[in-house]
């Protein structure tokens, strides 16, 4: 796991100086950032992303995610605090995964770019253990950022 | 869990239900905090149970409207709690306490870990469905099961699987 998460941290770099288009399924080393509004989706002191940060949404049996490509992390911070205000919800943290990992499970992702940046992780199945099965691998290869204000308790 | 604990339990949610129509956010949690806290009076708990009894408490404080992730996650239910508050008391007391969390279909789940490759989550629904999925390094394992009187043989498996290398 030390070795994607390093794999990762060197994608950060790459995929800050690419302008992929968002209106296209992504590249395998393109990260997708889930945005976390509950603390009970993370643990700072385990720096790791919970898996039911990724659980897709009941309804849609989607879960929505932002291509962060080409943002500085700040920038990323407030997008995210912008897709929490409708809900009145904090950023908490967010949680970043290749796309590649989305694929080796077995999911896939959908590219809407509405909002602009904007994607899903689909192709989840309905049975609930299934899915939590597939949360762990992604939350397994996840890395966790905490903005500079964030409450991690 | 007798019967009898199950019937008081089911009794208090159906008022749960009935006051949810006509009462406000407040209400519900009191009687929520009440179910939680109060349903077996002269039993002893220790501190690690009332420990997740609070912690339970706080995830519906978070959780019991809708959007609560700003994702439009369905909020969770009395009923619910109950069953997790069921889950809870099953769980023998030296096992250490999970880590609550609510799920955005409105279940509740319960997490042990050792990091993110070797974990246990179990996720109840209001009707007392569990569904669980475990990592033990790149091994997987999941399934579903239903809260009876005793924890199913599944779980305990997937637990002591968790714990063996411990």
């Amino acid at each position: 796991m030390r070795c994607l998460r390093r794999l990762l941290s060197r994608f950060v770099g790459s995929t800050q100086r690419s302008n992929p288009r968002f209106d296209r399924v992504p590249e395998r080393e393109e990260i997708l950032t889930r945005f976390i509004f509950s603390a009970r989706h993370f643990s700072a002191p385990q720096n790791r992303v919970r898996p039911d940060a990724f659980l897709p949404s009941k309804d849609s049996l989607e879960t929505s995610v932002f291509r962060a490509a080409g943002l500085n992390l700040e920038e990323i911070r407030v997008i995210g605090e912008r897709v929490g205000q409708p809900a009145n919800r904090r950023l908490k943290a967010w949680g970043d995964v290749l796309t590649g990992i989305v694929f080796d499970v077995g999911l896939n992702v959908r590219p809407d770019n509405i909002p602009q940046r904007h994607a899903a992780i689909v192709g989840w199945p309905a049975q609930k253990d299934e899915q939590l099965s597939l949360a762990q691998r992604l939350a397994a290869d996840a890395m966790l950022r905490l903005p500079p204000q964030a409450v991690t308790t | 869990m007798s019967s009898a604990v199950l019937f008081a339990d089911w009794s208090e949610i159906l008022e749960i239900a009935s006051d949810r129509a006509i009462s406000e956010e407040a209400k519900q949690s009191r009687h929520v905090r009440k179910f939680i806290f109060d349903m077996t009076p002269s039993v002893s708990i220790d501190e690690a149970h009332k420990e997740s009894l609070d912690s339970l408490f706080d995830v519906f404080k978070e959780a019991s409207r809708p959007n609560w992730d700003g994702y439009g996650a369905s909020p969770v239910s009395a009923a619910t709690v109950a069953q997790a508050r069921a889950f809870l008391d099953l769980l023998p007391s030296t096992l250490p306490r999970p880590e609550i969390s609510p799920h955005p279909d409105g279940e509740l789940a319960f997490e042990w870990s050792f990091g993110p490759r070797r974990l246990l989550t179990v996720s109840v629904n209001e009707s007392g469905r569990l569904s669980y999925a475990a990592l033990f390094g790149h091994a997987r394992l999941h399934g579903t099961e239903f809260l009876l009187d005793a924890m199913p043989e599944a779980v305990a498996f997937a637990l002591r699987r968790l714990y063996a290398a411990e």
